[in-house]
C-alpha cells in the first residue's frame, strides 16, 4: 500500500508539504490561521500564472528565461494603455498579445534558427526589460483608472481574482496534457524530439506554441502584477523565472523534458510560498532565513530524489 | 593619402567629441571647471528616489551655472559602478556624487586617490572612514527615526503594537529600526515594537511578508517601514486583510507621487521626506565651493520632516516636476 502511495508521481512534495505544514503549525498555530492561509494564497498566482507557461515550456523541452521580463513588459503596456483611457479588457488583452508575440519572438529564435533556449531568452530578457523601460522612461506608469485599482483589491472567496484564473488555467492546461493529441506531442517532444519527428510529430508547432503560451500568460501575470500594486513597472517581473522554476523544480517537472503535471506545479508553487510565509509566521530570524529556505529546497528534492530511488523510478 | 585623411577626420571627430563646446563652460564657475563635468554617480538611475536625487543635482547645476553629467547606472550592479568611477577617471572630473558603500568603497577610494572632490549624499559618513572625503550631505538618520517613533506613538495614544520592516539588512536601515526601536521602548513603554522583518523590494513579495505579520500578530496598530515601497507594502496589506484607512498607523518613507496619495487617501499616516531634492543641491553647492577655493564643512546633516496630511503640497510639487521632466 505504501508502496502503491509512493509511486505517485507527486508523493515527494506532499510529503515534504505536510511535514512542513505541520512543523510551522506545531510552532505556531497561527500558520493555520483561515487569514493567513488566504494571506498565502493571495500571493501565488503571479509567479504561478507565469510558472505554468514555463512548465510547458519544459516539458515540451525548452526553457523561457524571459518570462519575467515580459510581465514588466505587459505591465508597462497595460498601465500605458489604460492610462490612455483604453477599456480595461481591451488594454488587457492588447497586453496579452504583446506577451504572445514576445514568446513568437523567443519561438523563432529557437526553433527556427537553432539558436539555445536559454541563450535566446536571456537576450529577451534584456530586450524586454529594455523595451518596458524605453516605453515608460523608466517611471512608474501612475496613477491608473479607479477600475485597475479597484480590480486588483477584490477578493472573491476571500482569495482574488488573479488566483481563481490560474487555478482555472491550471485545470484547461492539465486537461490539455493528459486528454488531448498535443498534450502528448508535447510530452514526446519534450522526451526526446529525434524520436518524436521520428513519429510524425511537427515538434516546430509544438515548440512554438509552448513559447507563445508561455509568452501571453507572463504578460497576463503582468497584467495583475499592475492591477494589485496600481502602478505599471518595467521592474516588475523582476527575478520571478528564478522562483517559477524552482516552483516547477520542486514540483516534479522535469528541467529536461517530458515529465510534470499540474498538480506537482501547484504543490511545488504552494511549497515556495508555505516556506516563504512560515519563516515570518514562526519568527526565523530575517539574516537565518534565507539559509533555512535554501535547506528546505534541498531537502524536499532530496526526499524526492530518494523516493524515486527507492522505487527504481527512471529519472530525468 | 586616402589613410592618413581617413585617420585626420577621425581625430578631428574625437577631438570635436570629447571636447565640450565652449559656451558650456562660459561662466564663472563653468571657467574653474576645466572643461571637467560635475558627475552624479548614483546606482538605481530610474529609481522615482533617484529621479528627485536628480532633479536636485540638474537644478543645483544649472543655478550655480556649471557643467554636469549624469552618469548614475541602472539597477545596483556594483561591477557597472566601478566601471563608471574608471571612465569618470579617464574622462577629467571637477567633482563628483558618487553611490558610497562598502561594498564599492576600493572604487570610491580610487576616485578620491585620482584627485576628484567628492561629497557623499544620504548616508553620513565619520570623519576618517572614507579618506580624503569632502564632505556628505545627509537626513540623520537617527533624528527621523526617533521622530517616526514619537509620531506613531502620540497617534497610537501611548499604546498598541508596532511592526517594522527593512527593505534588506544594511547599515543605514539597521541603525533606523534600532533607534526607532529604543526610542519607544524608552519613552512609550507600553508600545510593544515587533522584530524588523524583511519586505525586501519586490513589491508583491513585500505585501505578502507584511499580511503575514498582520496574521500572526493581529494586534498590531502600527506599521514603520524603511524603505520608499514600504508606504504600499503595508497599505495593500493592510487592505489584504480587511483593515479601514487609519486602522494601521502606517509611517513610511519617501514623497513618491504614489506614497502623497496613500496619506491623501488615509492609508498612511506619515512619510519621513528624506532631503532627497535638497541634498543633492547642497551636495552641487559645496562641490562648486570647492572649486571656488572655498573651505567647506565635512558633516552637512538636513532635516528629514514627517509629512502628514497638511504637508502635502510642498511635495506634490516636486512630484509635479519629477512628472514634468519625463514629458520632456
Amino acid at each position: 500500500m505504501v508502496k502503491k502511495v509512493l509511486t505517485i508521481p507527486e508523493a515527494g512534495i506532499v510529503i515534504t508539504l505536510v511535514l512542513l505544514v505541520f512543523l510551522f503549525w506545531l510552532i505556531e498555530p497561527k500558520f493555520m490561521s483561515v487569514g493567513n492561509i488566504m494571506g498565502m494564497l493571495r500571493a501565488l498566482p503571479y509567479t504561478g500564472i507565469i510558472a505554468i507557461g514555463l512548465a510547458l515550456c519544459l516539458i515540451s523541452g525548452t526553457i523561457d528565461i524571459s518570462v519575467g521580463a515580459t510581465a514588466g513588459l505587459s505591465s508597462v503596456v497595460f498601465s500605458k494603455l489604460v492610462v490612455h483611457d483604453w477599456s480595461m479588457p481591451a488594454a488587457m488583452a492588447l497586453s496579452v498579445a504583446v506577451g504572445l508575440l514576445a514568446g513568437y519572438t523567443n519561438s523563432v529564435a529557437i526553433v527556427r534558427l537553432g539558436v539555445s533556449p536559454f541563450i535566446t531568452t536571456i537576450s529577451t530578457l534584456y530586450i524586454f526589460r529594455g523595451l518596458g523601460t524605453m516605453i515608460s522612461s523608466g517611471y512608474s506608469v501612475y496613477p491608473l483608472p479607479e477600475e485597475v485599482t479597484r480590480f486588483g483589491a477584490l477578493q472573491p472567496l476571500g482569495i482574488n481574482w488573479p488566483f481563481l484564473i490560474m487555478l482555472a488555467i491550471m485545470v484547461v492546461v492539465a486537461a490539455l496534457l493528459t486528454r488531448t493529441v498535443w498534450g502528448m506531442c508535447i510530452r514526446a517532444t519534450g522526451s526526446d524530439i529525434d524520436v518524436a519527428k521520428c513519429n510524425e510529430v511537427d515538434v516546430v508547432v509544438i515548440q512554438t506554441s509552448t513559447l507563445v503560451i508561455c509568452g501571453g500568460l507572463a504578460a497576463l501575470a503582468g497584467v495583475f502584477i499592475t492591477c494589485i500594486l496600481g502602478a505599471g513597472q518595467a521592474t516588475a517581473g523582476t527575478g520571478y523565472e528564478l522562483i517559477a522554476i524552482t516552483g516547477c523544480a520542486i514540483g516534479g517537472i522535469s528541467l529536461f523534458g517530458y515529465h510534470g503535471s499540474m498538480i506537482g506545479l501547484f504543490l511545488g508553487l504552494l511549497t515556495v510560498q508555505i516556506i516563504s510565509n512560515g519563516m515570518i509566521v514562526v519568527g526565523v530570524p530575517p539574516y537565518m532565513q534565507s539559509v533555512v529556505v535554501g535547506g528546505i529546497l534541498l531537502v524536499s528534492m532530496i526526499v524526492d530524489v530518494r523516493r524515486r530511488t527507492l522505487l527504481n523510478i527512471e529519472q530525468k | 593619402m586616402k589613410k592618413i585623411m581617413v585617420v585626420l577626420v577621425i581625430l578631428a571627430m574625437m577631438t570635436v567629441g570629447c571636447t565640450p563646446k565652449p559656451s558650456e563652460y562660459d561662466t564663472p564657475n563653468g571657467k574653474l571647471q576645466n572643461g571637467n563635468p560635475i558627475r552624479l554617480m548614483s546606482v538605481n538611475r530610474l529609481h522615482p528616489v533617484v529621479r528627485t536625487i536628480t532633479l536636485g543635482f540638474e537644478d543645483a547645476c544649472r543655478d550655480l551655472g556649471v557643467v554636469c553629467e549624469n552618469n548614475s547606472i541602472e539597477g545596483v550592479d556594483f561591477v557597472a559602478f566601478v566601471a563608471s568611477v574608471d571612465i569618470a577617471l579617464s574622462q577629467g572630473t571637477s567633482g563628483a556624487i558618487p553611490f558610497v558603500d562598502k561594498a564599492v568603497i576600493e572604487a570610491d577610494k580610487k576616485l578620491i586617490a585620482g584627485g576628484v572632490p567628492c561629497i557623499n549624499i544620504h548616508t553620513a559618513i565619520p570623519e576618517g572612514e572614507l579618506p580624503g572625503l569632502l564632505g556628505w550631505v545627509a537626513a540623520d538618520a537617527t533624528d527621523y527615526a526617533e521622530r517616526s517613533a514619537i509620531a506613531i506613538g502620540e497617534k497610537l495614544g501611548s499604546k498598541g503594537v508596532v511592526a517594522i520592516t527593512q527593505g534588506n539588512l544594511n547599515d543605514l536601515e539597521n541603525v533606523v529600526t534600532k533607534v526607532f526601536t529604543a526610542k519607544m521602548n524608552e519613552k512609550f513603554p507600553d508600545i510593544t515594537v515587533l522584530p524588523p522583518e524583511m519586505e525586501g523590494f519586490d513589491q508583491i513579495a513585500a505585501i505578502a511578508v507584511a499580511t503575514a505579520i498582520l496574521q500572526k500578530n493581529q494586534d498590531i496598530t502600527a506599521a514603520f517601514g524603511t524603505t520608499g515601497n514600504s508606504p504600499v507594502t503595508w497599505a495593500k496589506a493592510a487592505e489584504a486583510v480587511g483593515k479601514k484607512p487609519g486602522d494601521i498607523v502606517i509611517v513610511g518613507m519617501d514623497y513618491v507621487r504614489q506614497n502623497l496619495d496613500l496619506v491623501k487617501s488615509g492609508w498612511v499616516y506619515a512619510l519621513v521626506g528624506q532631503p532627497l531634492y535638497e541634498e543633492t543641491y547642497r551636495a552641487v553647492e559645496l562641490l562648486v565651493a570647492n572649486l571656488q577655493g572655498k573651505k567647506v564643512d565635512y558633516a552637512n546633516p538636513y532635516p528629514a520632516p514627517i509629512i502628514m496630511l497638511a504637508d502635502l503640497g510642498k511635495y506634490y510639487v516636486y512630484a509635479d516636476r519629477v512628472d514634468a521632466s519625463l514629458e520632456k
